[in-house]
């Protein structure tokens, strides 16, 4: 076993410019899309019957009402383009009590760091009322349990567990992924010739607490393999060495949740293509029954996808980078058996 | 949170043992010239792939003194509009003084048709790097440490600063490390690309590779010892233009 010998490539990478059509809802589900041209959505989340989502874009927070219109609030936040072009910013948001909670990314490579990079932030409808903590490298993801929030550290490769009044410690750290060199020969003969296995970060993205377990999607690092992300689960009281890998064969996962059913709802970024990056339309929305491992595509056609929310029992909500959202909606009686 | 660890302060001297040509395509990277004559290629003691040595007879050429930079790629680029170097706006990587990567082979290889010139042969990489005795080093004997070479971790595959720069090094630093004429950074830093077409030096090619890949040399900012050689041969797949430590320079070369 060893690492990447050869060249390397850095962080996650921009997608295929190709065009492609629209996604495509499997049979019982209604879609409609709403584009705002120029915005990068990333956080979804419910707030009474309001959606919030953030916007990479500008740093800020939107509530969208059942008016359909997409407003903002909340401070500006620190937001541009990472050390390797990625868009950062707020990635995810939660109400939480009388407030809001947002997980804000690394800094953007052109500011200088402030106070508020790479930490949980408490913010209210104007300004950002504290900082829970900046003790993270890149917290792309959280949940909150009872009093206690667990944040997913994409850099650490780590589930964090924090306290309301800012205590962090490690729950637990993913190790390195390995697979086969074999996946690897097309691109180097020197270096991924001889059946040897090699090691890519696990690079943690999404989290959701389900039935005593905490979720994690694996997305994967470079040079992101088809079908090497996972799963996998912790319990979240107890000893956290008894993790579990819950789904495999997965493309970049990227998010998780589950739906009231227990059904698990898992966001697939994409494939990832050596010559051009990203390829477009290759994300996937799946749905995944844990008792019996059966898979059902629910979008497909996605590119850059960033997070899914489960509405209620019949809708949900899916965020792509590209400022497109998709609106979900079962229709039981043509669901598809 | 990213932070540099590039450390200050290193000397950056330039030598001048070789001859310039007497003109330079490349503004601020001059073409450094390598007379005709025999000289050692390949290596008995690396991997099976460099194997056999022997004594070539090697035509006059002209190599950049250094790896090309940022700048002198962006300069390409704002006058052909050809695309941008993927780290082109990295906050380390992105330097203008830094050696530019995340280029494909494509990519290299219009920007020194551009200028008249080709990508290096693995044979002038060689004659370039080792002299005509075949010397293990640009710069003698002596192992590649942090006073010759931007080099990694001993154990692959990871960058550190150890040699002054935690990724990538000005194209002029490590003076010590010089060819005899005088080129900088044959070795550490970037791995570069070379014009030829990956292939065993003897016996057949496997059908599988034939023809898909081109050859990188050097080793580059995160190599280890092994990687770190004259001889070693990168065969890499052409249109892969997101190596952080994958970069180039140009030959002039009558071939």
């Amino acid at each position: 076993m060893r690492p990447l010998a050869g060249l390397i490539a850095l962080g996650l990478l921009s997608m295929a410019a190709s065009a492609v059509a629209d996604p495509v809802a499997a049979p019982g589900y209604a879609m409609e899309i709403v584009q705002e041209p120029g915005a990068i959505f990333a956080g979804l989340a419910r707030d009474g019957d309001a959606l919030l989502v953030t916007n990479l874009a500008d740093g800020r927070l939107y509530r969208r009402g059942v008016d359909g219109e997409l407003t903002a609030f909340g401070p500006a936040l620190p937001h541009g383009a990472d050390v390797m072009g990625d868009p950062t910013g707020p990635y995810r948001v939660a109400r939480y009590g009388s407030a809001y909670i947002v997980a804000q990314g690394w800094t953007p490579a052109s500011n200088d760091e402030v106070n508020y990079d790479h930490a949980l932030l408490e913010v209210d409808e104007t300004a950002i009322v504290r900082v829970v903590s900046n003790d993270f490298w890149n917290p792309y993801d959280f949940t909150l349990s009872g009093d206690t929030f667990f944040v997913i550290d994409a850099a650490r490769n780590s589930v964090e567990r924090l306290s309301a009044d800012g205590d962090r410690a490690t729950v637990f750290t993913f190790a390195r992924l390995t697979a086969s060199e074999s996946a690897l020969q097309t691109l180097s003969p020197t270096e991924f010739g001889d059946k040897q296995s090699y090691e890519f970060d696990a690079v943690p993205t999404g989290i959701a607490a389900h039935d005593g377990r905490l979720y994690v999607s694996l997305f994967g690092g470079f040079p992101f393999i088809a079908g090497s992300g996972r799963i996998v689960s912790l319990p979240v009281a107890g000893p956290a060495s008894s993790a579990r890998i819950q789904a495999t064969d997965l493309n970049a996962p990227v998010d998780v949740v589950f739906d009231a059913s227990g059904d698990m709802f898992v966001l697939e970024h994409g494939l990832f293509d050596r010559s051009g990056a990203w390829v477009s339309g290759s994300g996937r929305l799946l749905r995944i029954t844990p008792s019996t491992g059966e898979r059902q595509t629910i979008l497909d056609g996605l590119t850059r996808p960033v997070c899914v929310l489960i509405w209620d029992d019949r809708q949900l909500v899916v965020s792509e980078i590209g400022g497109n959202l998709y609106f979900l909606t079962h229709n039981p009686e043509t669901k598809q058996e | 949170m990213w932070i540099s660890r590039a450390l200050p302060g290193l000397a950056v001297i330039t030598l001048f043992s070789g001859a310039a040509a007497s003109d330079d395509p490349i503004p601020g990277n001059p073409l450094i010239e390598l007379p005709a004559g025999p000289f050692v290629f390949g290596s008995e003691t690396g991997n099976e792939n460099e194997r056999p040595r022997r004594v070539i007879e090697g035509k006059a050429f002209a190599m950049n003194k250094t790896e090309i930079t940022n700048a002198q790629y962006q300069r390409f680029v704002d006058a052909t509009g050809h695309r941008s170097a993927f780290y082109g706006g990295h906050p380390l990587l992105g330097l203008d003084e830094r050696p530019v990567v995340g280029v494909s082979f494509a990519d290299v290889a219009a920007f020194c048709d551009h200028y008249g010139l080709k990508l290096p042969s693995e044979q002038e990489y060689e004659r370039a790097a080792r002299g005509a005795d075949g010397a293990p080093f640009p710069w003698g004997d002596v192992s590649a440490d942090a006073m010759h070479v931007n080099h990694g971790s001993k154990q692959c595959c990871a960058g550190d600063d150890r040699d002054g720069y935690a990724m990538t090094a000005p194209v002029d630093s490590f003076p010590e490390g010089a060819s005899k004429e005088g080129v900088l950074n044959l070795v550490g830093n970037v791995w570069e690309w070379t014009r030829d077409v990956y292939a065993p030096y003897q016996g057949e090619v496997p059908p599988d590779i034939a023809g898909k890949y081109r050859v990188l040399r050097g080793g580059a900012w995160n190599s280890d010892p092994s990687h770190l050689t004259t001889t070693y041969r990168l065969a890499y797949d052409p249109d892969f233009r997101f190596a952080a430590n994958g970069g180039f320079r140009c030959v002039r070369s009558p071939d």
